[in-house]
Parts: C-alpha cells; sequence; structure tokens
C-alpha cells in the first residue's frame, strides 16, 4: 500500500475505524448484554431466569401463540401475495401499475394504523361494518375484530407484502424461454404456472415467507390493539407486558426465547436468498411473457381490484371518516357530525399529542440524516474499498433491523439503563439509529453499485484526493439515492411504535406511542386524528420517493 | 459538488440544528427562572394535576413544580427504578391507592411529617407517613342511552346470568358487554380485585369472565368505551362519571350496595428529598381546605371532614362501606395481580 498517497490512506482508515466502533458500541454491545443479563441474576451467573420461565406453563402458551400466528399469517400472507404477484406481473391485466401501487400501500404505514384502521370498521357494535350490518338486522358482532381470526385478516393484510414484492421481482427477472419451451411442447396456462414458473420463483417465495414470518412474530402493535383484547398473548406483548410491571428478568429471558426463533428463522432465509441467486436470477432485465386471461381478464381485474380496495383504500377512508367525525359513534355520512377540532386539537391542544408531534418529527429528521450520512460513509467502505471487514460491516449494520424491534429495544434498555440516556430524548434517537440503519446502508450501496467505479479512478489519476473525488464525483451522482434513503428512513420513524413504547421517556412520547396510548384510553377521535396526520405525510414521501427511485418505494428485502 | 446540493445539505443541517435546539429551549425554560424545583409523581388527571400546579406556583412563586404522571402502577415503577439506580429525582408521590405506598414506607423510603389540620384528614398513615389528598371509589357505570332501566346495582349483577338476561336487545345476547380496568395498570382496579376475592372467592371473577366481562387498561378506558357503545356496564371511577355526566355524555352510576370500597389517594414525601420543606408546602397545599374545596368542585370526592361532598354524593357513612387492612392489600399485591391475569386475561 506504500504507492497509496498519505491523505487517502489516513482519512479512509480513520473512517473505517469510526465505522467499526460506532457499529460494535451500539448494536453489538447491547446484543451482547442482551444475551449476558438473561445469564445474571442479581450480579452472579445463574440460569435463575431461564428456569423461572421455563417451568410457568404461560411460558409455553405465549411462545406456542407466537409461531401459531407466525406459521398461519406467512400461509395466508404468501399465498395472496404469490397469486397477487403472478397476476400482476405475468398476466395482461389492465391497470397494472395502479393495482400493483395500491398492492403495496399497506406496506407504507406503520402496522397499528392499520389495526386501528380495522378496528374502527369491525369492532362489535360500533365499528362501520358491523352498524352497516345492523342495520339489514344482523347482530352487532358479527365480524368481531377482537378475535383471532380478525388478528389474522389485519397482519394478512398488511404482511402479503413481503412475498408480493419478492415474487414479482423474481418473475420479472426468470428467463421466459423455459416457459415458452414449455407452451410451445403443448402445455396449458395454468400448467406452464404451476410446473415451470412456481418452480423457478420458489426459492424467492420461500425467501419472502420466511420474511413474512420474521415480521409477523416480530410486529408488536398489531397483536397489542388487536390480540390483547382477543386474549391472545404473543410474545412481542408480553415483553411489554412483563416489561411494565417491572419485570426486567422476565422481559430478558422472553428477548432471549424471541431472538432465537427470529435468529434461526433469518439463517434459513439468508442461506436460501444466497442460493436463489445461482437458480432462478439471470442479472439480465427480460421482457416476462405474459399469460393471456381471455374472457376471465375483467372478472380477474374486478377480483384483484375489490382486493386491494379491502386492503389499501378502506383502511384509509376508515381513519379518514373518524378522524373528522365529532364523536367515532356517530353517523359519518352525515355532515353535521364533521368536524376540524379533533386535527385541531391533536395539533395545538393536547400537551400529550402537540408534544409527541415535535418529538416525533425531531427523531425522524435526525435519524434519518445521521443514518443517510454514517450509511453514505458506510455504503461506501462496503462498495468501493477492498477494505478488511467489509462484509461484516454490513452484516452487522443489518442486524437490528432483521431482529425483532421489542428485543432491540430491551437490549438497549439493558446496554444503556445505568447512563443519562436512560429516560431522554437522545437514548430513541440512539435506538432509531441502530434500527433504521440498514434502510441507509442497503439503499446507499445499491446506489453506489451503479456508479462505475472507473470514473473514480479516473479523478484519482488526475490527482484528485480521495476526499475530493467523493464530493466532486461521488456525492453527485449519488444524490438520488441519499434522498431515497433519508425518506425511507423518515417514513417508518415518523411513527415508530415498537420499539418507542419501550424507550420512550414519560414526558416525551412519539406519535406511535401517543396513538397506542389514546387507542388504550378509548380516546379514538384523537388517535384517529394522528393516525390521519402520519397516513398523510407518509403517503407523500411515498410518492416523492417512488418518483426518485423509479422502483417500488418500499425496501423490500 | 454543484451548488443546489451544497444549500440542500446546508438546510437539512440548520434544520436539525434548530429542531435540536427548540427542543432543548422547550424543555429547559421553564426550569430556569424558579429558585427550588420540586418533582411530583402523581396518577391524577393531567388536567388537575397541571391546574393544581399553576395554582400552587402562583402562590409559591419561588417553588416550581415538575410533573410526571401515569397510572398508579407505573408511577411506582418509575420511583422503584430510581430507588434501584440510587439516584431518586421523585419528591413527592401522590398515586390513586395506598398499597404501593405501604410498601415504599415499610421499606423506609418516606418522610413522616405532620400536615395542618392533620385531625380534619378522613384518612392517613397511623404512623404519619401518608395522608389522603383525596377519596376514589369504584363504581357500576352504564351508558343511560342503552340501559333506560334496571340498571346493575351490586357487583354480583356483573357474576349474573339472569341479570344479563334482562339487558335490551342485542346486549343480553352479546360476548361482551361489561368491561373492567386491568390491575396490572390500575391501582384501584387492584384494590377492587383484592377486596372482591376475598369477599367472593377468585371463582367470581371465573364467573365474570364467563359472563361476558372483559379487561381493558384503564378506568377512563372503561368509561370511554361505555360512553363509545363498546358495552353499556362498566367498572371505572366515581368522579369520571360525574365529570362526563355534568358534560352532557350518557352515563350514570351506582355505589354497589354490597360493597362500597373507599380508596384514599394517599400523598407522601420522600425521605431523600433534597427539598424537605418546599415538598411539605406543597403537601399542605393539596391537603388545605381551599384545595379540597375546589377539587369537590371538579368532582373529587375531598379528603377533609369540613368539606362539602360533590353534588349528588351522598354522606359516606350512609353506604356500604368495607374495611380495608392496607397492609394486607400490600403484601398481597403481586398475588391478587396474578391470580387476576390467570383468570381474567386467558
Amino acid at each position: 500500500m506504500a504507492y497509496m498517497s498519505k491523505s487517502f490512506f489516513d482519512f479512509k482508515y480513520i473512517v473505517w475505524i469510526l465505522a467499526i466502533a460506532t457499529l460494535l458500541a451500539s448494536v453489538a454491545y447491547p446484543l451482547f448484554i442482551l444475551i449476558y443479563s438473561s445469564f445474571m441474576v442479581n450480579g452472579h451467573f445463574s440460569l435463575a431466569s431461564y428456569q423461572r420461565v421455563f417451568s410457568s406453563p404461560e411460558t409455553y402458551e405465549y411462545t406456542r401463540n407466537t409461531l401459531i400466528l407466525g406459521v398461519l399469517v406467512t400461509i395466508i400472507a404468501s399465498i395472496i401475495g404469490v397469486l397477487l404477484a403472478w397476476i400482476v406481473v405475468r398476466t395482461d391485466l389492465p391497470y397494472k401499475r395502479l393495482l400493483s401501487t395500491l398492492a403495496v400501500l399497506p406496506f407504507v404505514f406503520p402496522p397499528y394504523i392499520g389495526a386501528i384502521a380495522w378496528i374502527q370498521l369491525a369492532a362489535p357494535y360500533v365499528g362501520y361494518l358491523n352498524r352497516i350490518l345492523m342495520a339489514f338486522g344482523l347482530p352487532g358482532d358479527t365480524i368481531n375484530i377482537y378475535t383471532f381470526g380478525g388478528l389474522l385478516m389485519v397482519m394478512s393484510f398488511r404482511f402479503y407484502v413481503y412475498t408480493f414484492l419478492t415474487t414479482s421481482a423474481a418473475l420479472e427477472q426468470i428467463d421466459p424461454s423455459l416457459e415458452e419451451a414449455a407452451r410451445m411442447s403443448g402445455a396449458r396456462m395454468m400448467k406452464v404456472a404451476k410446473d415451470v414458473t412456481l418452480r423457478l420463483v420458489a426459492p424467492s417465495i420461500a425467501s419472502g415467507a420466511l420474511l413474512t414470518f420474521i415480521a409477523v412474530i416480530s410486529n408488536f402493535g398489531i397483536p397489542a390493539l388487536i390480540g390483547m383484547r382477543a386474549h391472545y398473548y404473543v410474545l412481542t406483548t408480553m415483553i411489554y407486558a412483563a416489561f411494565s410491571i417491572p419485570d426486567l428478568n422476565k422481559a430478558t429471558a422472553y428477548s432471549m426465547i424471541l431472538l432465537v426463533i427470529a435468529a434461526v428463522a433469518l439463517y434459513v432465509q439468508r442461506r436460501m436468498f444466497r442460493e436463489q441467486k445461482y437458480t432462478t436470477i439471470t442479472g439480465k432485465t427480460v421482457r416476462p411473457s405474459v399469460a393471456r386471461l381471455g374472457k376471465w381478464r375483467i372478472p380477474v381485474f374486478a377480483i384483484v381490484l375489490i382486493f386491494v380496495t379491502i386492503t389499501a383504500i378502506i383502511p384509509l377512508i376508515s381513519i379518514t371518516l373518524s378522524a373528522f367525525l365529532k364523536e367515532v359513534r356517530l353517523n359519518p355520512l352525515n355532515p353535521s357530525s364533521w368536524t376540524l377540532k379533533n386535527l385541531y386539537e391533536v395539533l395545538f391542544v393536547n400537551p400529550d399529542t402537540t408534544i409527541a408531534i415535535k418529538t416525533s418529527l425531531f427523531l425522524s429528521i435526525s435519524s434519518a440524516t445521521i443514518i443517510t450520512l454514517y450509511g453514505a460513509l458506510l455504503a461506501y467502505l462496503i462498495v468501493k474499498t477492498n477494505i478488511k471487514g467489509r462484509s461484516f460491516l454490513d452484516w452487522l449494520s443489518s442486524v437490528p433491523y432483521a431482529l425483532p424491534g421489542t428485543v432491540v429495544a430491551i437490549a438497549i434498555i439493558l446496554a444503556f439503563i445505568k447512563t443519562p440516556l436512560y429516560n431522554t430524548i437522545w437514548i430513541l434517537l440512539l435506538a432509531y439509529f441502530i434500527r433504521y440503519m440498514s434502510y441507509g446502508v442497503r439503499t446507499i450501496v445499491g446506489a453506489l453499485m451503479q456508479i462505475d467505479k472507473s470514473l473514480e479512478e479516473a479523478a484519482r489519476m488526475c490527482g484528485a484526493s480521495w476526499l475530493g473525488t467523493m464530493k466532486d464525483i461521488v456525492l453527485p451522482l449519488l444524490k438520488s439515492g441519499l434522498v431515497a434513503s433519508w425518506i425511507l428512513v423518515f417514513m417508518p420513524t415518523l411513527g415508530e411504535l415498537t420499539v418507542s413504547i419501550i424507550l420512550y421517556p414519560p414526558d416525551n412520547p412519539t406519535i406511535g406511542v401517543a396513538t397506542y396510548n389514546l387507542m388504550e384510553e378509548g380516546l379514538y377521535s384523537w388517535a384517529y386524528a394522528l393516525a390521519f396526520i402520519v397516513s398523510i405525510i407518509v403517503i407523500i414521501a411515498h410518492v416523492v420517493v417512488r418518483k426518485i427511485t423509479g422502483r417500488l418505494g418500499v425496501r423490500g428485502v | 459538488m454543484n451548488k443546489l446540493g451544497v444549500v440542500a445539505i446546508i438546510v437539512v443541517i440548520a434544520i436539525i440544528i434548530a429542531a435540536a435546539a427548540y427542543y432543548y429551549y422547550s424543555t429547559q425554560q421553564s426550569k430556569t427562572q424558579k429558585t427550588v424545583t420540586i418533582h411530583l409523581y402523581t396518577s391524577m388527571p393531567t388536567n388537575i394535576a397541571t391546574q393544581l400546579i399553576q395554582m400552587f406556583e402562583k402562590k409559591y412563586p419561588n417553588i416550581h413544580v415538575e410533573l410526571y404522571r401515569s397510572g398508579t402502577s407505573k408511577v411506582l415503577a418509575k420511583l422503584q427504578a430510581e430507588i434501584e439506580s440510587g439516584h431518586v429525582v421523585c419528591d413527592i408521590i401522590w398515586v390513586a391507592d395506598p398499597s404501593g405506598i405501604v410498601q415504599l414506607k415499610d421499606k423506609g423510603y418516606l418522610l413522616k411529617f405532620t400536615p395542618n389540620d392533620a385531625d380534619r384528614i378522613l384518612y392517613k398513615d397511623p404512623d404519619g407517613y401518608w395522608y389522603a389528598g383525596r377519596i376514589i371509589v369504584p363504581v357500576i357505570a352504564w351508558n343511560t342511552q342503552i340501559l333506560k332501566s334496571n340498571h346493575p346495582t351490586s357487583w354480583l349483577d356483573l357474576a349474573s346470568p339472569q341479570y344479563k338476561a334482562t339487558l335490551p336487545s342485542p346486549w343480553n345476547k352479546a360476548s361482551t358487554w361489561a368491561a373492567i380496568p386491568n390491575p396490572l395498570y390500575s391501582g384501584a382496579a387492584t384494590v377492587v380485585a383484592y377486596v372482591l376475592s376475598e369477599k367472593y372467592g377468585w371463582k367470581y371473577f371465573e364467573e365474570i369472565k364467563n359472563n361476558g366481562v372483559t379487561v381493558v387498561k384503564s378506568n377512563s378506558a372503561v368509561l370511554n368505551g361505555i360512553i363509545n357503545k363498546e358495552y353499556p356496564v362498566g367498572v371505572t371511577l366515581d368522579y369520571m362519571v360525574r365529570q362526563h355526566k355534568a358534560n352532557g355524555d350518557p352515563v350514570d352510576y351506582v355505589f354497589p350496595k354490597d360493597a362500597v370500597i373507599l380508596i384514599p389517594s394517599p400523598i407522601a414525601i420522600l425521605k431523600t428529598t433534597p427539598h424537605p420543606d418546599a415538598a411539605k408546602t406543597f403537601v399542605n397545599f393539596i391537603l388545605s381546605k381551599e384545595v379540597q374545596e375546589w377539587l369537590s368542585q371538579q368532582g373529587f370526592i375531598p379528603a377533609r371532614s369540613d368539606v362539602k361532598l360533590p353534588a349528588g354524593v351522598p354522606a359516606l357513612n350512609t353506604l356500604n362501606v368495607v374495611q380495608i387492612n392496607w397492609d394486607q392489600v400490600a403484601k398481597n399485591l403481586e398475588n391478587v395481580r396474578t391470580q387476576f391475569q390467570n383468570i381474567m386475561m386467558k
């Protein structure tokens, strides 16, 4: 390395050391403390925490519930996602672009917003749908959202997006010649789809299904708002309950169980993803062959349209109507029950919600900015250098997002409880940074890969320093990637609930926490007004990011 | 890099600095002017606590009160965490029920003191460590638009299928027709669970569960559910119903005839307080006739014998009040919560 200029050598390695140190302190250290604490009781090595949780039947019940919910939602969501992906990518359906936009829309909102939208639609006696059914003389609890079935439905309607994204990406990339060969040898359309296409995209489906499973077992908002009322308890909600008692030992032990389940699923998923690269993705963009639906074209279109309306549009209508109703029990179609009062009070009057909005805006803007800057550095090290340990950096930065947020939050509590950070807004900023770091890193890695290395080499050959090359060549080309990264972090952090509910300082709730608390208190009008504000901001951000990246505005995998 | 990029980055950084500065300023500004700051941890409703603090700071301009408000369990948990960390911020604690305060007293964390007019305070610790700052009563409430007659009158009605059958359709066949608050969050709910499990045994809770009584988070959640017509009946706190009724909401309540549970909401000073005089001044202020009268006007049952009860509340000695041994409640706290959870939340 003697031929390297000195400034380049120094700066790159300083950045490298900083990146490693930050990652070790913010990601590796809390996870280490979590595992370590689970084996410590009163400062001594002990298996007492585990003995206690494994000797109580509830532990098995919560673990079983978590697994059952995870598996069932994964099956339902994968069936929906795969069918939808095939229809949207491989048939001659009209308005495909609109349909695929709507199909990913549920994913743009925080999960609990979907849950509260469905609560307002399908709660017994008071839900809009039940009120309509009651008008036709049916019982007021015909549809009851507070049941296991309700939980399954709300989760499936959100989490099908994983398999939809992985499957449609794979369908767009597989070599159509194989299918054409099958069709030419006389196979019928459905048989081709079943025998050839399905087999080719199977690894992508499996990968999407495992991501769905991890997302479902990690989710807090939906099981907390719907599962608790249905008396269906899962590990995330019970970690939160144990933490509220407060029984930190129990919360830690439950976290370890969830961590192990998620880690196994993640390991299998990563292995599969690696193999899948060699089997289905040719790397070239190919024009996929399109199956003609013939007389089924319009009925299929109608079914898909109705489905995406149910999953994407109706919940949004539910939130919007409720936000503008004087009382949620009033008739939403009667203009005399409409009001702007809820929005006004949430934005300017209610001390909890005004602080929450301020806090969340501050947190999401700062974490988006910090992550984008840090992500750019890390991504550069990963893509454009051959420094030792860069794949380790890549892996470490992706860990906190892949693991359940509740577990990450408990790990952060354990690691930082004795520091002045605890119970301040700064621990939330740290948590958001840790958890959403991979959004920035992955997005910018993707953008950097598209910049040809020869450009930099040219600049460097002309005598530009590393810093100069970065500033004049790389950054301008990277601009859209940076903006995308910023928005992709801003969107989920604005309404974040899972991590915030455990870490928020009592006098600084976030929007997610405030909405959740308002729902729990039965103060629905304010909760819907907050959810409405978040929805509007997030939709705008989603549209902007789609414009910029030209791809689906969600970081799929 | 082009100019636009530079400008964009500067703007973003400026926004962050401005946001951080604004945030810092808005949280700090109130702390700078006053001479002494005391920290009040309470489960009193936010608007009431805020108004009390405003009244206090107007009267004692050199004492600033910082408020932390949450449910009783959460308030006690926060204090417990502070005690364990060795850095107690809380100076005054004022929660819904005495069980947690009794535990604090037994562990020697409270400051003994005698307020002015101590003999006029209806409920207090015999050793002088805590005093009732108000009295709360768990009551049975209902939606008056749904239940026009034949409202429940006793705890036993909640467990009775015969009573449920008298409800108007569709509630007589509904899977859920009543709600009670969760002891994990509400101190008053813990006392209710303790008293009723002593009086009727834990089978009472199995019966109400099988009869269609569900558990929601807090007393105010129960009440909002009644008003929103999620269920017609629920167990909540007396003053909340009075306040909502006064606002014209369709809700009314009874003191259950088989057991009225009067819960003194204790206020106490932490031994670790660096400002014992300011803390005593605040507690004296809360227990004063002036403030207790104001609380009574807001619908709370006052803690002093020389203050009139809120409109519509009968003299307390005419009610079927159960005697409660707070030491026993404190000892059984964990057990009550666990039993309740095992029965009601399955």
